[in-house]
């Protein structure tokens, strides 16, 4: 095994090689950083671009793409507050707080060290247990998604801790936002309004740019002459300071397992590992009322969460020959056209090339930290532009991004209505963060309640009986009612006190 | 202003290095048209008859980029010698509602030869089923097919049957036992369900989001057997782990010809004939000068060496409709979906 | 805030009654083993309705009102998002007609007014900027075709 790791190593270190890896993680930190251009969209695009090259060099830059994406996301949420994907939506949380207080770069310089050690720290995963993982994976039936979304949905009670019931309000507007379209399950056409636009359900991009991004962008219009100055915090370095580094290396490795973990299930990306992530990163910290300020926890656990989703995607596609995510699903078509076929064979039979794609996976991990720390002074520039101008500048670019996804005009107005409708729902007090997490899981929490009443026969013990289904709905239960039973308690204790 | 200089510098850096960076990618697979206002929309009005390809084309893909679809049409294309066809065809994807959202904006274009798109399978069941009003023999002119492939039925390794027959002994002793992974209503494997009801089994028809979503539910032992087509299960095949017990085609698979039809192994099933297919089509109305180009370039493209490369890669069958034998063959696909809702 | 709170429960209630009337036609009650498509919403339906109660519980509950209106509807701010929400209107209405480029060209400056800025060449500076950014990278790199609108579609 080390022979052939070896061999490996020294193919895929070669200079032509790197070069093409760097040249893939540019373009995904490109189409990652942009609102609406996604991964998928950048696979896509280099993918004819693949086949010219011979032999494995054409994997080396797709992985390049599939990590850089995940990561460039991040940048445009810190800076702008506007995630280039669903993955870096729980990134705005604390990202977007330390832009303000002239930290960009502190932020920027952390999510690049976690980027990069989420995405290695899966690479290594990947190589050591996959076949372990791929149990895991294999034993996530309809009740565990189920379950699973229901335990994610909990985070919305720490999510809104100003006001519970105002955050399960924008909780149940996402999830209602999942019910439109058809019903795969049946065919009915669900508030539809005879127009196919909306047949196909209400797409996420155009939702998740119109809440983040646009209402940011009108908010900054009411504000006009207010701006307020950044604090101009002056960084002598990009590389995140040794103290930042300490303090965040617990909730990196936490959220990197949480990360591998998530992306080896199938169906789960990014997007539900970096909440996750972020709400394990809260509830472990000393201070969670912090979380929201400018923590840079809150920075680093979505994104070694959803950089680790990469490795943790692998694993299905290598040994099941099933994708984890949306990107996996790509490259299973690029993998397939490059004459691989991911299934169980490949592990056992063709370790070459698993190992080839396990290098490749840490060299572009590599390469995007490196173009990361590089383009950190460039990056944290966007944070000083005047409100005057980059206001304008994020609604063509919410206006743009939003068409390029589909090639829809109607995505484009979706996008305003719903950013409109948030501008004034956040001014009532609604966060948004549980609308974004509605949607997210409110598909998979209605599909597979679905599919596990059919399995059942309608017996809603099926999500009792199966261990990890149980596990995932006490976990939530606990976190939901726990916070409040501990303060009764300690209430109670105090009286008790008291009175001896 | 500096630092807006600055950003605009770096802006053009960016988009410059890209632009060094990827230049072929977009058009190397006949994609980089750099027409941007007009989509093709110059009138109709009667061109002279030999000048066709005038100018651009462009096709509508309404299924997302990266997939077996898109793959497989982009295969054809990149296929069409530049000494047949010497003009850019661009290559828009328009995703949602069961492809139905990129054929209306399709079919909203002129008949002028100039914008393409896809009849499929799930076209003709949408429209057979009610979703939609599209009457894909009525509105469109199929010009070539890309794809047709039968369905598996796949069962896991260590089920307690490992051929058809046995699965249908099995489920006739289980009554109301057997769990059946196909995909949502509107997609041709979701007939799955009617086929092996109407023959008077009784099996819990249960619909995944995907076909590697149903083989990850065989896996996972949630369910017993599911539908797929070949390319999203040749590695578990491969590796034993799952057998593919029939395929759903009249005939058998020319690539995997040792897997029984489900009309050979029961009377019950005589008349199954579920297929997956793909034509690239042109909207009713078209020039015929326009319609008989395409027609010969892309069916030259379908039988070339260099697609037949892509289609192997994908498991995909040979291709065996001719371009005369379109039409009927799909209206026979409609009538045997109408007679399985019916 | 109080008032505001109301006015919201009270909306949200009327909106979940519609939603699960509207829910009862699409296949309330389960068909077979299948779960019928109008359970889900109708479930999230109930949901909103018990959290507006909540809502206007706690705002009942909520002695005095020391919080401030959450929106004042004369301050300028406000007055600058009529505005710009008449834009977005226009907006909408160029981008049909005319198509991406010509509705972004109006766009651009005219949000940059709104926010104060007043020098002509810089408007022209920012919008010729974007445009060119926005033709070589979406359409020129990534093969997208902008909506070329009524007129020049």
């Amino acid at each position: 095994m080390l022979e052939s790791l070896l061999s490996v190593i020294g193919q895929v270190f070669q200079p032509f090689n790197l070069l093409i890896v760097l040249l893939g993680t540019f373009v995904g930190i490109f189409v990652g950083a942009m609102p609406g251009l996604s991964s998928i969209m950048g696979l896509s695009l280099m993918l004819p671009l693949t086949l010219r090259f011979e032999g494995t060099t054409g994997i080396l830059m797709l992985l390049g793409v599939f990590c850089g994406a995940i990561y460039g996301g991040s940048i445009t949420a810190i800076l702008v507050k506007t995630p280039g994907t669903a993955n870096s939506a729980a990134t705005v949380l604390d990202g977007y707080p330390l832009t303000q207080r002239g930290e960009a770069a502190r932020a920027l310089g952390i999510s690049t060290f976690s980027s990069t050690f989420g995405g290695l720290f899966s690479a290594v995963m990947l190589l050591w247990t996959a076949p372990l993982l791929s149990k895991v994976a294999l034993s996530f039936t309809s009740p565990e998604y189920f379950s699973l979304a229901i335990f994610g949905l909990s985070m919305v009670t720490s999510l809104s801790s100003k006001n519970v019931a105002k955050g399960l309000i924008s909780a149940v507007f996402g999830l209602m936002l999942g019910t439109v379209g058809m019903d795969a399950l049946t065919g009915v056409k669900r508030f539809t309004f005879g127009s196919t636009y909306l047949l196909g359900g209400i797409a996420m991009v155009p939702v998740l740019i119109g809440l983040y991004a646009f209402a940011q962008g009108l908010a900054n219009v009411e504000a006009a002459g207010e701006e307020h100055k950044h604090a101009g915090v002056k960084l002598k370095h990009t590389f995140p300071r040794l103290s930042d580094l300490r303090r965040t290396l617990p909730t990196m490795l936490r959220s990197s397992v949480i990360g591998t973990v998530v992306g080896a299930i199938p169906g789960t990306g990014g997007d539900i590992a970096s909440w996750l992530a972020y709400n394990e990163a809260r509830r472990w910290d000393k201070h969670p009322e912090e979380f929201g300020t400018g923590r840079i926890e809150g920075v680093a656990a979505p994104e070694a969460a959803n950089n680790a989703v990469s490795g943790g995607a692998l694993i299905p596609l290598l040994t099941l020959g099933i994708p984890g995510d949306a990107g996996t699903a790509v490259m299973l078509g690029a993998l397939m056209m490059q004459g691989i076929v991911p299934g169980p064979l490949l592990f056992t039979s063709e370790q070459q090339k698993v190992y080839t794609i396990i290098v490749g996976l840490f060299v572009a991990n590599l390469c995007m930290g490196l173009l990361g720390f590089c383009g950190i002074r460039l990056f944290s520039k966007i944070g000083d532009i005047s409100n005057r101008y980059l206001t304008p500048i994020v609604f063509v670019f919410c206006i743009v991004g939003t068409f390029a996804l589909n090639n829809s005009v109607n995505d484009i107005f979706l996008m305003l209505v719903i950013g409109v409708l948030a501008f004034f729902l956040i001014k009532l007090g609604f966060p948004m963060p549980p609308v974004i997490l509605g949607l997210i899981l409110g598909d998979t929490l209605e599909k597979n309640l679905q599919r596990s009443l059919m399995v059942s026969k309608g017996s809603f013990s099926i999500f009792f009986t199966r261990p990890i289904s149980l596990c995932l709905l006490l976990v939530a239960f606990a976190s939901v009612f726990l916070p409040a039973l501990l303060r009764l308690a300690k209430a109670r204790r105090k009286e008790g006190g008291a009175d001896a | 202003m500096k630092k807006l200089i600055a950003l605009f510098l770096s802006c053009a850096v960016l988009a410059s290095l890209a632009a060094c960076g990827s230049p072929s990618s977009g058009s190397a697979d006949g994609g980089g048209s750099t027409d941007s206002g007009g989509s093709a929309n110059s009138g109709a009005s009667s061109a002279p008859v030999s000048a066709y390809p005038e100018k651009d084309l462009e096709i509508i893909i309404p299924y997302k980029v990266g997939g077996t679809t898109d793959l497989a049409v982009r295969g054809v294309l990149d296929a069409i010698p530049k000494s047949v066809l010497d003009r850019q065809i661009a290559v828009t994807n328009q995703v949602g509602g069961s492809g139905l959202i990129g054929t209306e904006a399709f079919l909203t274009h002129d008949a002028d030869g100039y914008t393409l798109g896809l009849l499929n399978c799930d076209l003709v069941l949408n429209f057979v089923n009610g979703t939609t009003d599209i009457n894909p023999t009525e509105r469109m002119i199929p010009l070539a097919t890309v794809e047709q492939d039968p369905y598996l039925l796949l069962a896991a390794k260590d089920a307690p049957f490992s051929t058809f027959a046995e699965f249908i002994a099995y489920a006739e002793a289980n009554p109301g036992q057997l769990v059946v992974g196909v995909t949502g209503v509107g997609t041709v494997p979701n007939m799955l369900g009617s086929i092996l009801t109407k023959a008077g089994l009784q099996v819990d028809s249960v619909p995944y989001d995907s076909a590697t979503d149903a083989i990850a539910g065989v896996l996972s032992g949630e369910s017993d057997i599911c539908i797929s087509a070949m390319a999203p299960a040749v590695g578990n095949i491969e590796s034993g782990d799952m057998v593919a017990i029939a395929v759903t085609s009249a005939d058998r698979s020319i690539a995997s010809p040792d897997i029984p039809t489900m009309a050979e192994v029961d009377d019950r099933f005589a008349d199954v004939n579920l297929l997956s297919w793909i034509m690239i089509a042109v909207p009713a109305g078209t020039p015929d000068d326009a319609v008989a180009f395409l027609q010969s370039a892309l069916s030259d493209a379908v039988a070339s060496e260099q697609y037949a490369a892509t289609r192997e890669t994908f498991y995909f069958e040979p291709i065996t409709i001719g371009v005369d034998e379109q039409q009927d063959f799909i209206a026979a696909q409609a009538d045997y979906y109408k007679s399985l809702l019916g | 805030m109080k008032k505001y709170d109301f006015g919201v429960s009270a909306l949200l209630i009327v909106l979940s009654l519609l939603l699960i009337r509207s829910s009862m036609t699409l296949g309330a009650a389960a068909t077979g083993t299948a779960m019928g498509s109008g359970v889900w919403p109708a479930m999230l339906g109930t949901l909103l309705i018990v959290l507006s109660v909540v809502l206007a519980v706690q705002a009942a509950l909520k002695k005095g009102d020391d919080e401030p209106a959450p929106i004042d509807f004369r301050s300028a701010g406000m007055k600058r998002m009529y505005i710009l929400f008449g834009l977005l209107l226009a907006f909408v209405a160029v981008l049909k007609l005319l198509g991406f480029y010509i509705a972004v060209a109006c766009l651009i400056p005219a949000v940059m007014r709104l926010l104060g800025e007043k020098r002509l060449w810089m408007d022209a500076a920012l919008t010729a900027g974007m445009l060119a950014f926005v033709h070589l990278v979406f359409v020129l790199l990534l093969d997208l075709k902008l909506p070329g609108g009524l007129l020049f579609g």
